[in-house]
């Protein structure tokens, strides 16, 4: 499949209107009787409860051509403005209503969560920075930062190597690539109760001398060990944690950096292996380079769910015997009758944490532009 | 042709709209409708709740919209702090509807002060009572203060039901002596992992120490009393008559990997086994459900419990128990209506009768218990006193976090002054 | 899934002469899916079997559990048996060597030390009782006269003195009865381990079943997935699922779409600024957002639609779509905006007509994941679309059947395993998505 490189000068749909007062009218109305008429349906399709595949039906159909709709619509609006005015106000309409979204879903929380962060525990009392200062003094929670860093560097770590190898590799075998590429990619489709009851059939342990039914102990008893409770022994259970993750999320990075392999035209690797170079330079001298966009987002979002996760550890341990993660504080201290104020700090907390991938990536952003 | 033109025009119009203009909900205009949110979510017991709130509804014309979900702390958080809040909730625990002690409606207020306390025994309205506000009432509750075991086994090898706690160990060192490891007590419940010890802490607690002690360990706050900290010596005891079991080579089946490795569902398979792995297992009165095939329960039977025996004679034979509290969060007439059902037997009649769940009411009449629950529930009425699930009433962060995880701790071997020091750690400051 | 033996074989052989990079992904693979591979099997098993065994053991499956049980109890009856014997052996052994003299002296200061006590609290009693004849209550006359009589009683016994022979008497009658009784659980425990012996002599160890025999097929059942999929309400359950899922993949996608168009080929005043909002907005935890989007949507009357669901999903997906498909859209060279802006396109159809075609593969990937956690998902429907059943989702109610506590690892399993089918079917379908040439065409043409 190619794509035409010589798009054909769209005809404006509005060109039949002539100009002027008409046009508004237009603009202004259907907008206005669609409304009307829809809030009528909708409340009607409501009220019947035998036709629920129909209320379905015509939701679905709202809600995927609707978006598309609204923003053709506003678009062929722009184009009735002033030449000058048009070409400022487009941009934004392409990325107006995302911001307007994030702004309201994301980053009004962010706001309201920062003013809780200031407050005592029920919220009632106004405290300033003394959440801040438990979070760096407490003793437990040093080593939920330290459990976090270690986190945060191997996950993302052994993640996108081993998303990026068997991006590589699958590349190469043809036919079976989809089927290779669905194994790794399966954990991602486990939620993370599912996950826990997974890795049970792995970690679980029983007592020397009793059959084990964990995977892992089986073969350490086959080979002489003795059992060991993977969970709940330090440090092996922090280990063990980090395993699921990277677990889940080679998936996500596999499936990532393949998209942009296959962005690499087959020429340049053509070209390259006709110069000389040996499979090894091709993939760090031609592959890593063009893809290096891709494995900066990959690695940036991996880093952020690592920064986010919560649910592998308030599953497998919630914390317990030196697993804390930040995040998982978090929603122990929000959902679990902790301290409203903690755990907001702790959320503001990981907003911070997320800063160096910020700068790091828009200057990418403007080294692109340049 | 035309038709199909039209509603593809019609479609187009509806999606140019919808998304802009948000559509509304349905207005409830009836006013007899009851909403109840809980964490019931496994659908036998959601019938048998169902059918009790259905007993209301025949008798009254109401309509009770029950909806569980079992994530039931998160969303009733986040309700309660977006202002969505049902008529009617049902807690797991005292201590989360404590949280909601402004939020939710004082009974008294809404109710005769007279019928409560004829309805209920005053230690429940007492446990339902946060900052002398009254604003639970007892649901479905448990008996947690039970030993189970084997009578088949108990018959073959020569054993008896002790009836102290020093009969307790000598029939241990008695079953050693035998060549079996007598105890079993797995605690594994991933994220929860460690809550069964923390039941066996406040049933020894509840045998060692006054009744004001131990409300002082868990809800000073609510008591006007000074707290007793993990740290005291009584709590340390508890801890180390606990550990003279669970730490016990000899006695625990399995050793500590088995307790912190197994999951607490599993309590029960060793007694099952032929010839038995453990002879006893301290759990509540759930525990038969949680084996499959459900075993069945009864002097004769698959399993039998006794007593978990007294320790200082001065203390009595007192129980710990567990349940379900409701409170009541929106004043309307229908809805006072309800919370007086609510206070009566009947609601939870249809699940007495099918067994599994004990009523705290003092109208509940004992021949609806199946044979095997009246023997809890006789328990429950000869107790010279009982307390609720102290880790249910302590303060979050304490009864479901770092109690459970001192638990596992001392178990694996960590020194218990730490422990415990670590436990008072997270009681939240005043 | 099982071929038989020389199948296997000759696939291995097939394999391994393969080049080395088939052998490195097979073994990725591999590796990858023992995890899952545990559950897959889990499910399909008897619900007992599961806890006894591993699931590995069902490739070579051995129906043994009663003739394990029969050699355990045996072992179990020696032990029992041996040990009852010594300690028959002991008591006998106490009582041939009687009561020793310090056992003796013992339990006679325990003997005298009652009496003495016993004296106290008979003038305890007495004095009480004369105080309640000074206050003229009924009746004290009767229980002085009584305690007196009591009080002689305990001052005549303590004054006799303890007698050393009747307590060495005692003594060694305890000594006699613990014989008894030992002697009667020894006897009891060697019929016992007679009988079990004869027991298991009489069975024969089971083999392993050769694969496809009664035996093995009676260690696969479809039962865990039938609770599932016979359970109340699936339908609905499946239906609202689909419902909530695929706008909620779509919109954010078509939004993300556009605004990562202009973030990577536009120039408009404040791109860092919004673009570091965007990386912000990814970092925001979703639980933090639920109150405020709550309260909103009960304020504009959202709460409880799947419009309410559609948008908050959009809202929490939007971040990372648009910087996945911003940072692929980057990776398009330049050269093809050029040439579109020469061909005096406009911004819409250079984005229409070039740019999302070509962003495809991007596309098809983080719909894969956006559908996997709307799929997944079990909180923002919960919050937002109400927890009443009709609308409860297939995650939802798959929960439910689990139960509060999270047992039943029978229905976990083939639960888990049917909510990832649909992910895993929607990956498959997406999958000719990712082809290598879009870009090459563009630049050559």
């Amino acid at each position: 499949m190619s794509t035409q490189t010589q798009p054909v000068r769209q005809k404006s749909p509005g060109d039949w209107l002539t100009s002027g007062p008409l046009r508004f009218l237009v603009s202004i109305g259907v907008p206005v009787i669609a409304f009307l008429f829809l809030r009528w349906s909708f409340v009607l399709l409501r009220d019947q409860e035998a036709n629920r595949i129909l209320v379905a039906f015509i939701a679905l159909t709202i809600g995927v051509f609707g978006v598309w709709i609204l923003y053709l619509l506003t678009y062929y609006l722009t184009e009735q403005l002033p030449e000058r005015l048009g070409e400022r106000v487009r941009p934004f309409v392409f990325v107006g209503p995302a911001m307007v979204i994030l702004f309201i879903f994301l980053l009004y929380p962010i706001g309201h969560t920062f003013y809780l962060s200031l407050m005592n525990a029920d919220s009632e009392e106004f405290i300033g920075l003394k959440n801040y200062r438990t979070i760096f003094t407490d003793e437990q929670m040093l080593i939920t930062l330290r459990n976090n860093g270690l986190w945060l560097i191997s996950v993302p770590l052994f993640s996108v190597s081993f998303g990026l190898i068997v991006a590589v590799l699958v590349d190469r075998i043809g036919r079976w690539e989809s089927t290779a590429k669905a194994f790794i990619f399966l954990p991602m489709a486990i939620s993370a109760v599912g996950a826990g009851v997974v890795w049970k059939f792995m970690y679980f342990v029983r007592a020397e001398g009793e059959i084990q039914i964990g995977f892992l102990n089986a073969i350490i008893t086959k080979i002489g060990g003795s059992p060991t409770n993977f969970l709940e022994t330090i440090p092996l259970n922090n280990l063990a944690l980090i395993i699921i993750m990277t677990w889940m999320v080679t998936g996500y990075c596999m499936v990532v950096i393949s998209a942009g392999i296959k962005n690499v035209s087959t020429e340049v690797l053509e070209a390259a292996r006709m110069d000389g170079a040996n499979e090894l330079q091709v993939f760090f001298r031609i592959i890593v380079p063009i893809i290096r966009p891709t494995l900066i987002t990959v690695g940036t979002t991996v880093l952020i769910w690592v920064l986010k996760v919560f649910d592998i550890v308030y599953v497998m341990t919630n914390g317990r015997r030196d697993t804390q993660v930040v995040a998982n504080q978090m929603y122990t201290e929000l959902f679990r009758g902790g301290s409203v104020g903690l755990g907001s700090a702790l959320a503001i907390l990981l907003l911070v944490a997320v800063s160096p991938f910020i700068v790091s990536n828009v200057r990418e952003l403007r080294r692109r532009r340049a | 042709m035309r038709t199909q033109k039209t509603f593809i025009v019609l479609l187009l119009v509806i999606a140019l709209a919808v998304p802009l203009f948000s559509t509304s909900a349905q207005e409830d205009l009836s006013g007899k409708t009851i909403s109840v949110f809980a964490g019931w979510t496994d659908e036998t017991e959601v019938a048998r709740v169902e059918d009790g709130f259905a007993i209301f509804e025949e008798q009254t014309g109401a309509d009770v919209q029950y909806t569980g979900s079992s994530d039931f702390t998160t969303l009733f958080q986040t309700r309660v702090q977006a202002g969505d809040v049902p008529d009617v909730a049902c807690f797991p625990q005292p201590g989360l509807m404590a949280q909601y002690v402004d939020e939710a409606l004082d009974l008294n207020s809404i109710m005769d002060e007279a019928y409560l306390q004829g309805q209920y025994a005053q230690a429940w309205l007492d446990m339902a009572t946060i900052n002398g506000k009254l604003i639970g009432l007892w649901h479905r509750v448990t008996v947690k203060s039970l030993v189970w075991y084997s009578p088949s086994a108990f018959a073959t090898y020569g054993y008896e039901i002790p009836e102290t706690w020093d009969e307790l160990i000598a029939l241990s060192d008695q079953m050693v002596a035998d060549g079996f490891t007598p105890w079993y007590a797995p605690i594994e419940s991933g994220g929860a992992t460690g809550w069964v010890g923390s039941d066996w802490i406040e049933d020894i607690l509840l045998r060692t120490t006054s009744l004001e002690n131990y409300d002082a360990w868990t809800v000073p706050q609510y008591k006007g009393l000074e707290r007793l900290p993990f740290t005291s010596p009584e709590v340390k005891r508890a801890f180390e008559l606990m550990g003279q079991i669970m730490l016990n080579e000899d006695y625990m089946f399995g050793g500590t990997e088995a307790i912190l490795g197994v999951s607490f569902f599993d309590s029960g398979v060793p007694l099952l086994q032929d010839p038995p792995d453990a002879l006893l297992v301290k759990q509540g009165s759930a525990m038969p459900q949680w084996l499959d095939p459900n075993p069945t329960v009864g002097p004769d039977g698959d399993l039998m419990y006794f007593y978990f025996p007294p320790i200082d004679e001065e203390y009595g034979r007192p129980v710990l128990v567990a349940g379900d509290v409701c409170a009541i969060f929106n004043d309307r007439p229908e809805v006072r209506e309800f919370a007086k059902f609510l206070a009566t037997a009947q609601v939870l009649e249809p699940w007495v009768k099918a067994g599994g769940a004990l009523s705290p009411h003092t109208d509940v009449d004992l021949d609806w218990y199946p044979a095997v629950d009246r023997g809890v529930a006789e328990i429950l009425a000869n107790a010279t006193s009982f307390r609720f699930d102290g880790g249910d009433l302590q303060p979050g962060p304490v009864g479901s976090g770092s109690f459970w995880v001192g638990i596992v701790d001392y178990i694996s071997g960590d020194d218990l002054d730490t422990v415990l020091t670590e436990i008072d750690a997270a009681w939240p400051e005043e | 899934m099982f071929q038989s033996q020389g199948a296997v074989q000759s696939r291995l052989r097939k394999i391994l002469t393969a080049s080395p990079v088939r052998i490195a992904v097979l073994a990725l693979c591999l590796v990858w899916s023992i995890p899952t591979l545990g559950m897959l099997i889990s499910s399909f098993r008897v619900t007992q079997e599961i806890n006894r065994t591993g699931w590995w053991t069902v490739f070579s499956p051995r129906d043994n559990t009663e003739y394990r049980s029969l050699v355990d109890r045996v072992e179990r009856s020696k032990t029992f048996a041996e040990r009852t014997q010594d300690q028959f052996v002991a008591a006998q052994a106490a009582l041939e060597a009687g009561p020793s003299e310090e056992a003796v002296s013992t339990a006679v200061a325990e003997a005298e030390a009652a009496l003495s006590e016993a004296v106290s609290d008979a003038e305890t009693d007495l004095a009480e009782a004369q105080a309640a004849l000074d206050a003229n209550e009924d009746g004290a006359q009767a229980r002085v006269d009584e305690a007196e009589a009591a009080l002689d009683a305990a001052q005549t016994a303590l004054a006799a003195g303890v007698n050393a022979d009747e307590i060495r008497a005692q003594l060694l009658d305890a000594l006699r009865e613990d014989v008894q009784s030992t002697e009667e659980r020894a006897t009891n425990a060697q019929t016992m381990l007679e009988t079990d012996r004869k027991a298991l002599a009489e069975t024969d160890e089971p083999k392993n079943f050769p694969i496809g025999s009664e035996g093995w097929r009676r260690q696969w059942t479809l039962d865990n997935y039938e609770k599932v999929v016979n359970a109340d309400r699936m339908g609905d359950a499946f239906l609202n699922s689909l419902l909530i899922t695929i706008p909620s993949v779509v919109i954010p996608i078509t939004i993300a779409a556009f605004a990562a168009y202009a973030f990577a080929w536009l120039s408009f005043p404040a791109k860092d600024l919004l673009f570091a909002l965007v990386i912000v907005a990814m970092g925001v935890p979703g639980h933090l957002a639920l109150v405020p989007i709550l309260r909103l949507y009960l304020r504009v009357d959202l709460g409880g639609t799947y419009m309410g669901v559609w948008l908050a999903h959009t809202g929490f997906g939007l971040p990372l779509a648009i910087y996945l498909i911003y940072g692929y859209m980057i990776t398009i060279p330049r050269e093809i905006m050029e040439s579109a802006h020469i061909d005096g396109a406009s911004a819409m159809t250079a984005f229409t007509r070039l740019i999302l075609p070509l962003s495809i593969p991007v596309i098809a990937a983080f719909a894969i994941f956006q559908f996997l956690w709307v799929w997944n998902d079990l909180l923002i429907a919960l919050v937002f679309l109400g927890t009443e059943a009709e609308n409860a989702v297939l995650t939802a109610r798959l929960s439910e059947l689990i139960g509060s506590k999270g047992q039943d690892w029978e229905v976990l399993t083939a639960g888990a395993f049917i909510t990832m089918l649909v992910p895993l079917i929607i990956f498959f379908a997406l999958q000719r998505f990712f082809v290598r040439g879009l870009t090459a065409g563009s630049v050559k043409g």
